[in-house]
This record gives C-alpha cells, structure tokens and sequence, in this order.
C-alpha cells in the first residue's frame, strides 16, 4: 500500500514506462523508470536478471550521432526500489554529454517480460555554470635573461588546470620561429603543484648537463646568444576541461652557462626596524628558483619560524618576508634549505655541473645571522 | 515486496561481496569499514605475489594497496586482445575516447587478467577508474568503492630547517615495484631535480614514513647526474636482490637493493641506451634459455637486453661520445607504439599500444 502511494502508476493494471534523470544529487544523476505496473515491475524482480541481462534490459550508451551505436554500454547498478526501475552510472555522467537510454525488457527471453512496453529516450546532461577559462599568468623565469644550462621553467596560472601535462602543449621556438627539438624532456608525468596552478617544464638533463651522452651528441638545446620563445598552446585544457583564454609567449635571451655552487656570500640581508611589520628584505646577485624559494628560506628567532608573507620580486633576486607580529630587536637568522637552486639546478656549495662524484646533496641548512634593531 | 532491493551490478559482477572480504597480510587503516579508498587519481599499478594490487593516487601523493577480494575471481584466466581498447573503456565510463587517459597497465599473478588504470576526464572533476580484462576479453570495471584497502601518504617531510611552516614537496609517482617485502616507489619532484626512491615496509604501518633514498650512477667521466629514476625492475644477481633503472637520460643503472637502507647509493651504469628518449616500462624474460630485459621507450621503440652481463658489467666512466655504451641491445621493430607494456606469461608481453590512432591491448610473442 505504501508502495501504490509512493507510485499510482506501479498499482495500475498496464504499464506505460517514462525514461527520467534523477538529479537528487547533482553530483551523481540516476536514470530513473517509472510508468510501469505492480505486475510489471514483480515480473522483473522475478526474473533475477544477471548483469548482462540487466544491461540488455535498461541500455544506456553515450550518444554520439544519429544512427551510430556504443561499443558498450555506461557501466552501473541496476535495482528496483519505490516503484520504479533505476541505473546508477559507475562514474557521474559528463555535463555536456548526452545518453541514449532503451529499456526494452522483451530483449530477455522471459514470457512474462516481453509484454512490458519499451521506452527510449535521449537525455543531455547540462554543462556546469560557465566561469573564465584558465589563462597563463607567467612562466618563469620571468626575468630576459636565462643561462645556457637552464634546467627547470614554470608555467603559473590563473585559475585551476586539468590533469593534462604539458608535453603536448610547451614547445621552445627559436627566432625564426623554428622549433628547439628534443629541448625539453618529453614527460608525461604529473609535475603539478597540489593546487594544479603551476606545472613544471624540465630540459633534459642528459642535454644540459657536460660530458652526459645526449650533450655529448647534440650539444646543449640552448646556445649563448640565442633568442627563444616560450610558447604555451592555448589548447591547454582547464579545470573545465576548456581551453585557455588565449595562446602565451614569453621571449628569453641565453646568456652564458652558470656552472658555479650557489653562494651565500653574495646575498644582502636588509633588516627592517624593531616595532616595525615592513618585510625584511633579501637580494641575490642572480635569479633563483622561483618555487623552491618559496619554501627553502625561513627566518627563525632561536628556535621558532617567523610566520608571515613570502613574496619573490625582482626577477626571483628578491626573497621578502613581511611578518605576521611586529619585529622585536635581537638576534635573527635567515635559514637557507640545502635544496634551494638557481634556475640551472645549482645550490648552495653544490654546482649542477660537477665532476666530484662524491659530493654529498645532503647538507645541513645555511644559517645567516642578522640582527633587528 | 518491492521493497526488497534487487542488488544487481551490471558489469560489475560479485562486489557486494567483495566487500565482506579482507585479506589476512592487509591491515586496514580506514576506521570505516563499509567505504572503500576514496581515490583522487590513479596512476601507475603493480602487483605484490599474492595479488594485493599497489595502486598510486599521485594526485593525493598517496599509494592504495588494494585487496581485489572477489573481484579478482569470475573471469577467464588470462588476458585476451582487445581492439580499439579507449573506445570502450570510455564507453564503458560514460564518456568518449579522448576524454580518457591511460596511465597504467599491470597483470594479475595469478590470474594474469590484465588490469587498466584510467582517468576519465582532464579536469578538476577526473574521476579514477580500474578495469579488468579477462581471457575472454571480457572488460569489467573494478568498483574501487568496495574494496578492503590499507594506504600510505609518500609526501616529503618539510624542508629542513624550516621547523615544518612550509608545505611540504609533494612528488608525481612514475614507477612502483614490490621488492623482498618492500614496496619500492620512484618519483620526481616538480620543483626539485634530484633522483628519489622510496622504500616502505609492507604491509603499511603509520609509523613507517618510508626511507628516501638519493641515487648517483658514477658515470660520464666522474660526473654525476641528479637525475630521477624513470621506471625500474626487481633484478637478483647472485641471490642478492637489484634494482634495474631506467633514467629520464636514458643510462641503465643498477643498484642493490640493500643501499636502500641508507640514503644514498652509488649505483653502476650498464648501458647508454640513447638521447631524446623516456623509457617507459620493463619486463624480464626468459628464452631459449637465455634471460633478456625489454625496455619500452616514447622515441626509441621497445629494446631487446640480453642479462647475461649484468651481473660482471663494468660501469661505464669514460664519457661516450657517439652512439650507445655498454651493454648491447636489439630495436623489436615489429613492436611500434607501444604505451605501456606488462609480461603476460612465459611467452608473451601484453602491450597496450597506438596504431591508427586507436589504442589496443594485444599479446605480442616475446621477442
């Protein structure tokens, strides 16, 4: 009874099947059919249909073109409940997607089941709000100037990308438009921050590196004196899965190669006044890398991280640090982390290009004593 | 009596019950019993010996060790080709070719079905998805959601000496194996250039962060190279076990697996295997009773190693200037567009590989 007050169509006598998107959860539509009798609907519950059979039963294919069929059918569940007959996809169904949906319960051999009417019915699944495509907001280095043996670039967004990499969407032209081939490693690794707002470009080390094979046989990808041109493919997709607002480029000239350990020695620590929340400000005679120095460098008093606003400025030669509490006078220590490195891979006391073999990676951080007044 | 809930999963078989089961080496972390692993992303798969399946969320820097339960059981032992494989894996998922994204293939120890990692979708909203191919050819979805699962996160500490107020480094999984009891995981940091492995105690504990591990092949003339490893293989030389690895510049290394305890190790450099090159996958073989390595490449076409030498091979350090170094090998010619590759059984590899534009999952005689 409560069954016939739920569904007044399950009570009825004959079947009349209506094909439906339940959105309940939005995030996870079901096809719903409803329509059919009491008698219809124990006549399925009986027939204890497989898997397959269900799926021959309610058949719901991605819909492409008139006339043209799936190779399969959307894999789901299938149950009858509250009177009508309902499929829950294995993964939601893509906004912007339609699907054809059949149900034909005479497709079973049951006697009982080919007297229920068929059903069919397409159904569009509406596409998320719309909001602004994924635009590039900077590759870095974001200096002119790069050396002969850059390593690492980032591509930063504005706005979430997909999980596409960048292999098919970086390239490096030279200035007469030419391609730069077999510059770039040719990942197709996930090199995202967590966010997926910045994606990492590697060149291939083998190339950059001296004395490696591939450097050996071709030489570095960038020589001193070139001109190249970042190009990002607006066909990049976003979070959405759209492309990017709009083509980026992005001019570099190469410079000669560096191939020296970084040092501190040339760092200036400007301190700012005691009482005062102005950032301390840090400079570096060249670029460093611009996302490992938003984690290598911390300012500490004893034992304790300053916390506060990082910001990278000019040309990744400046670390500022604005403190979230008002400096007291004493003593400070900006902490370097063994693992910060230029834009070629070198860090402190360690040279990308090296032929110690027995160099140890694994040092102790730089500490760099200032003093507040 | 409709009220009763006809439990039927198309396609999806036996996982109702699949979900009642729990093996005996996994122990679960999840506090709740009737969810499943909420992955975030699926990437690259492997199988330990008794058929708990490794599966990496390098979205969510965290590795699943999936206990398959029954859903492992009801297929045709084996794994049968299949044409034009993405169509209806994306079929299969509500969703077109274009729109998915394999990313890794494994076979089963067992029941050498093969197993499929998919992503559906390039955006923010791209759901995981498991599928198994029989010998039958049969593809059937695993339903993650079901299974009995234990976990462990692979992100970096924070960076020292920055008393934890940085985020830590997260890092993309490229390669997982499963080594005398330990899970080996290679990654590559996304802001860093150094060469990593991970080694976690099996089965999972939370007191286990895995033990980093930096390799450096002496090689190039006394030169070392940072470079991460790639892809790598479980090998034994003299009942000691090895690792064979593949770098992004293509040297091969090996390196024992002992090293792995410090944190850092020197391995061997065996061959110089080309520029221009990701190596992609391994798998070990033997023939006519000699034992060969086969190395599938993005640009240089599936390579033929024979092992012999492995075990004596001098490290290559004088630098090499033209052509490759060390160890020999053969182009498989007739192996072309081959995206990720897995050893089938005594005689085949089980290839997923592009021709026409279409991708298909085929057994290929080992060569």
């Amino acid at each position: 009874m409560a069954l016939c007050a739920a569904s007044l169509a399950a009570c009825s006598a004959t079947s009349a099947p209506s094909i439906a998107l339940d959105s309940v959860n939005p995030h996870h539509a079901v096809v719903i059919v409803t329509g059919l009798s009491r008698g219809d609907l124990s006549a399925l519950d009986r027939a204890h249909l497989s898997a397959d059979e269900w799926t021959s039963v309610l058949r719901v294919t991605v819909y492409t073109r008139p006339g043209a069929s799936a190779p399969m059918a959307v894999a789901g569940r299938y149950d009858i409940a509250d009177g009508r007959v309902r499929f829950t996809p294995m993964l939601p169904f893509e906004p912007g997607r339609s699907y054809e949906i059949v149900f034909d319960p005479g497709a079973v051999p049951a006697t009982r089941l080919r007297q229920i009417p068929k059903a069919s019915r397409l159904i569009g699944v509406p596409l998320d709000a719309p909001t602004a495509p994924a635009r590039v907001a900077n590759v870095y280095p974001s200096g002119l100037d790069v050396p002969a043996n850059l390593l690492r670039m980032y591509v930063e967004f504005i706005g979430q990308m997909g999980i596409r990499t960048g292999e098919r969407y970086i390239s490096a032209v030279d200035d007469s438009g030419r391609a730069i081939t077999g510059a770039l490693l040719p990942l197709d690794t996930d090199l995202w921050n967590p966010e997926h707002t910045r994606f990492t470009i590697l060149f291939d080390p083998g190339r950059v590196k001296r004395g490696i094979f591939p450097n050996r046989a071709m030489g570095r990808p960038l020589k001193v004196g070139d001109a190249f041109t970042v190009v990002i493919s607006r066909d990049w997709p976003d979070a959405h899965g759209r492309p990017l607002a709009s083509e980026f480029r992005k001019e570099y000239r190469v410079g000669p190669a560096v191939e020296r350990p970084l040092t501190t020695d040339d760092w200036r620590i400007a301190p700012p006044a005691a009482g005062s929340r102005d950032p301390v400000i840090v400079s570096f005679r060249a670029p460093l890398d611009h996302a490992l120095l938003q984690r290598a460098l911390t300012v500490v008093r004893g034992n304790a991280a300053v916390p506060g606003d990082v910001r990278i400025r000019g040309g990744e030669t400046e670390w500022t640090l604005a403190p979230r509490d008002p400096w007291q006078a004493g003593a400070y220590t900006l902490v370097a982390a063994p693992e910060l490195e230029d834009p070629a891979g070198n860090r402190i006391g360690h040279a990308f290009e090296t032929r110690d073999g027995a160099d140890d990676t694994r040092q102790s951080p730089m500490r760099l004593p200032f003093e507040i007044r | 009596m409709y009220s009763r809930m006809l439990k039927c999963v198309a396609a999806l078989g036996v996982v109702a019950v699949a979900a009642g089961i729990t093996s005996t080496r996994t122990r679960v972390v999840a506090a709740v019993p009737d969810e499943g692993p909420a992955l975030q992303s699926v990437g690259p798969l492997t199988f330990a010996p008794d058929g708990v399946l490794f599966a990496a969320d390098t979205r969510a820097a965290t590795i699943y060790a999936l206990d398959l339960g029954a859903q492992a059981g009801g297929g045709q032992a084996g794994a049968a080709d299949v044409s034009s494989i993405d169509q209806k894996i994306a079929a299969l998922l509500g969703s077109d070719a274009g729109s998915i994204t394999v990313t890794d293939l494994a076979i089963h120890p067992k029941t050498h079905n093969a197993y499929i990692s998919v992503m559906r979708g390039a955006g923010a909203d791209a759901k995981p998805a498991l599928l198994r191919v029989d010998g039958a050819g049969k593809i059937e979805p695993i339903a993650i959601d079901k299974l009995k699962y234990t976990k462990m996160a692979v992100t970096n500490a924070p960076a020292a000496g920055t008393e934890g107020r940085r985020n830590p480094r997260q890092d993309s999984i490229t390669d997982m194996a499963f080594v005398s009891g330990r899970l080996i995981v290679a990654g590559l940091s996304n802001e860093e250039f150094a060469s990593k492995l991970r080694s976690f105690a099996y089965p999972f504990t939370t007191a286990d962060p895995g033990t980093s591990v930096e390799i450096f092949h002496g090689s190039h003339g006394q030169l070392e190279t940072r470079a991460p490893v790639y892809t790598f293989i479980p090998y034994t030389i003299d009942n000691k076990p090895y690792i064979i690895a593949s770098y992004t510049c293509t040297p091969l290394v090996k390196f024992p697996v002992d090293g792995l305890k410090g944190s850092k190790i020197v391995g061997t450099t065996i061959a110089e295997l080309g520029a221009g090159n990701r190596p992609l996958d391994m798998v070990l073989y033997k023939k006519d009773g000699r034992e060969f390595l086969l190395l599938s490449n993005n640009s240089r076409g599936v390579m033929k190693i024979p092992t012999a030498d492995f075990g004596t091979a001098q490290g290559i350090t004088a630098p090499v200037t033209t052509g490759t170094a060390g160890i020999k090998y053969e182009t498989i010619a007739s192996m072309k567009g081959v995206e990720q590759m897995d050893l089938l059984d005594g005689q085949h590899s089980i290839v997923l590989e592009r021709a026409n534009g279409a991708l298909n999952l085929a057994a290929v005689a080992l060569p």
